[in-house]
């Protein structure tokens, strides 16, 4: 088994510095000045110092070479969140004409792990473009999201691989095996969206109806799940939510056996859209009375958290379609005809 | 000996109680010495500095730091134009020293370096500790910083880090609308692509994620919802309607304390992220305040000081400032007030609109 050098003294809790070695003595090493008074120092051991004071002799100099391209990697491992060193990395990339292939290889590795890291992922990013080869990325991005099915930066990835290069086949499919995982995971959800969105859309009723019954579907087998009623609140909202056929009946069955804050404040929305577009197929005044003795459930039994908020939500319902006097709270955000000028606003240029 | 009862109560009263002392001596200790596993914020450190000085500031502690030292310091950070001004694109201000250029606390013309250039949080944490420390920015280059600024947005609006190139999202957005704001000049960006940008990155849950088609995040609504309010655009860029979403996800986020994403684990910090949109969309009075409070108080450490994301978890800069901050948005007694957009203490955005009045009278 063999070491190399750096290995081999690391191993030996000895470490052979840059500073010391002939093939570097020509490099004088540039320490960071903090001046007088530094702040937030943080305190580096002799190795770490060693290897930085040697790269930042390299980029005073900018110089492009094989031992500067090694050293970025050891400068990596120190730390791999210095966006500085992956920048020269991809300097030397290109300067010496690199196997991005062996790049390929070498960044997988790191994003395994360090999967949180935003320099890594970007660097990632970059030599996919330079190689213009998306090939090995859904995989390589599923194969994290298996360690973690919620890993912000993977996601992002995983969509502008898709965009950039249309990979759009399959996606659905891997998109509803995350949620026979786990129906909470609200990042497939939004995934569910976004492939739908660039692929048929949802202007077709049919693809619509489909993702309403799926959606309802999840909803049974899981209640008290805020992304699937998100994702069907989503869905619906542009059309009109009291307008969407048969949609009152479907959600009002399921209050005794799914019942939920969520599908209470569903419901709430649903009536609020028909008073909103005043909707001939809804008594206003009956729908308004609904609408308030929701939101008052909402407030003393479901979701008794947000109780002062489910009481505003309710005088707000009041004051817009309600016959009486205004209800007010003198707290309450003023309507949008007042001129409400936030004490941020900037003079005009 | 006491009873069972007795130190049943005191335990819970325990629990309930803000450490401000402990919290001052926590941030005085990041700004001194930070261990070696620090080392992935080395190019963030100006950022580490905001946390524990706007942390002293909203503790009113700030009388516990060597300001003029500190002003210095913040000073030798920025990238100043060279003699022959090729650099204006790159100008603003460091994380920290690490590319190794010789100290200069703003005296002078900058020395030039192929890598040497600005990072938009870099320059954003670092104006706002100038404010905090009472700056009067005269030794800001801001028709410079204006420049770097300009050369970072895309043409979807969004934000680069640094001219070199970066990742791009919300956070950028955020920077550089603070940057505007501070320095009273929205020359540093395209104001209607930024807008558009955010508009594109709105959920179909009506949350705001990082870009477009992304899942919806607390840290990037209040991004997207704090830079419109420092634009003064909010009500024109979102309907009546859009708002009501919009304050409905929010207020969707608090289970104890708050999430950033629905069914996902709270996290101290995000009493601040979202804490603060709603406060911006006024119904932050409508929360749960003593279910938000006991949540940050069971992640303060009772020992060391600060505060972290979870409980019986380590504390940390970042999390101990936003936990504090969390708490200044309710009220807590000994916290001085945050401005929920630009994220400074009440106070020291009152002496940046004073620098804003001299500013404006002095160009009349």
């Amino acid at each position: 088994n063999e070491l190399n050098k750096t290995q081999f003294y690391n191993l030996m809790c000895l470490f052979f510095y840059f500073r010391d070695r002939k093939e570097w003595a020509d490099l004088e090493p540039v320490p960071q000045d903090d001046g007088p008074n530094p702040v937030v120092k943080i305190a580096y051991s002799e190795k770490f110092t060693d290897v930085f004071d040697m790269f930042r002799a390299l980029l005073k100099n900018d110089e492009k070479s094989e031992r500067a391209f090694a050293l970025t990697a050891e400068a990596i491992e120190l730390n791999a969140a210095n966006y500085t060193v992956w920048h020269y990395r991809r300097v030397l990339l290109q300067a010496l004409d690199k196997d991005l292939r062996e790049e390929m290889k070498y960044i997988t590795a790191i994003i395994e792990d360090q999967p949180k890291n935003y320099q890594v992922w970007h660097h990632r990013r970059m030599v996919v473009e330079w190689l213009n080869d998306p090939s090995e990325e859904l995989q390589f991005v599923a194969e994290i999201l298996s360690q973690d099915a919620k890993n912000y930066h993977a996601w992002q990835h995983r969509q502008w691989v898709m965009q950039e290069y249309k990979l759009w086949d399959g996606e659905l499919e891997y998109v509803e095996e995350l949620l026979e995982e786990d129906v909470r995971n609200n990042s497939a959800w939004n995934q569910r969206h976004f492939v739908i969105s660039h692929t048929s859309g949802y202007s077709d009723s049919a693809i619509l109806e489909r993702e309403v019954q799926y959606t309802l579907k999840q909803i049974k087998k899981a209640p008290h799940n805020e992304s699937a009623w998100n994702y069907l609140n989503g869905i619906l909202q542009d059309g009109g939510l009291s307008s969407y056929p048969g949609l009152l009946e479907q959600v009002t069955e399921l209050q005794d056996t799914c019942s939920s804050p969520y599908l209470t404040a569903f419901l709430v929305d649903l009536y609020e859209d028909a008073l909103e577009t005043n909707s001939s197929s809804y008594d206003q005044q009956e729908t308004l009375n609904k609408a308030l003795e929701l939101c008052k459930l909402l407030a003393e039994e479901k979701d008794t958290i947000r109780r002062e908020y489910w009481n505003y939500v309710s005088r707000s319902l009041q004051n817009t379609y309600g016959s009486g006097d205004p209800v007010a709270s003198s707290s309450d955000p003023p309507p949008p005809s007042s001129s409400q000028q936030p004490d941020t606003e900037p003079s005009d240029p | 000996n006491i009873s069972t009862e007795q130190r049943k109560a005191e335990s819970s009263d325990e629990q309930e109680d803000f450490l401000r002392e402990r919290h001052v001596r926590f941030f005085q200790r990041c700004l001194q010495v930070l261990p070696e596993r620090y080392a992935p914020y080395e190019t963030s450190r100006l950022t580490i500095v905001f946390f524990a000085l706007s942390g002293l500031d909203v503790l009113d502690a700030l009388d516990v730091v060597d300001k003029p030292s500190l002003i210095e310091w913040i000073y030798s950070l920025q990238v100043l134009p060279t003699d022959d001004k090729s650099n204006l694109s790159r100008c603003g201000f460091r994380g920290s020293s690490h590319i190794g250029v010789p100290y200069n606390s703003s005296k002078g013309p900058g020395a030039p370096h192929t890598y040497d250039s600005g990072h938009v949080a870099m320059t954003y944490t670092g104006l706002a500790c100038l404010i905090i420390l009472g700056d009067d920015l005269s030794r800001v280059c801001r028709e410079a910083c204006l420049a770097g600024l300009r050369a970072l947005q895309l043409e979807d609006g969004s934000f680069y880090a640094v001219p070199e190139g970066s990742e791009n999202d919300m956070r950028f957005v955020y920077c550089a609308a603070c940057i505007c704001f501070m320095l009273d000049d929205w020359s540093g960006m395209d104001r209607q692509r930024a807008i558009d940008y955010i508009r594109r990155s709105t959920s179909y849950d009506s949350g705001i994620g990082q870009g477009a088609g992304l899942e919806s995040h607390g840290g990037s609504t209040f991004c997207a919802v704090a830079s419109l309010c420092m634009m003064g655009n909010l009500q024109e860029v979102f309907s009546e309607r859009e708002l009501k979403r919009i304050r409905r996800w929010c207020i969707l986020r608090q289970q104890n304390g708050f999430h950033g994403r629905p069914n996902k684990p709270v996290d101290t910090c995000y009493s601040f992220w979202v804490g603060a949109t709603l406060e911006l969309l006024d119904v932050f009075q409508y929360t749960n305040f003593e279910k938000n409070r006991s949540y940050i108080l069971s992640t303060q450490d009772r020992l060391v000081g600060g505060f972290a994301k979870w409980p019986d978890s380590h504390p940390d800069p970042l999390h101990t400032y936003f936990g504090i901050c969390g708490l200044s948005l309710m009220g807590e007694a000994e916290l001085q007030k945050v401005h929920p957009a630009l994220n400074i203490s009440v106070r020291a955005f009152e002496s940046l609109r004073r620098l804003h009045e001299a500013w404006r009278q002095k160009s009349t």
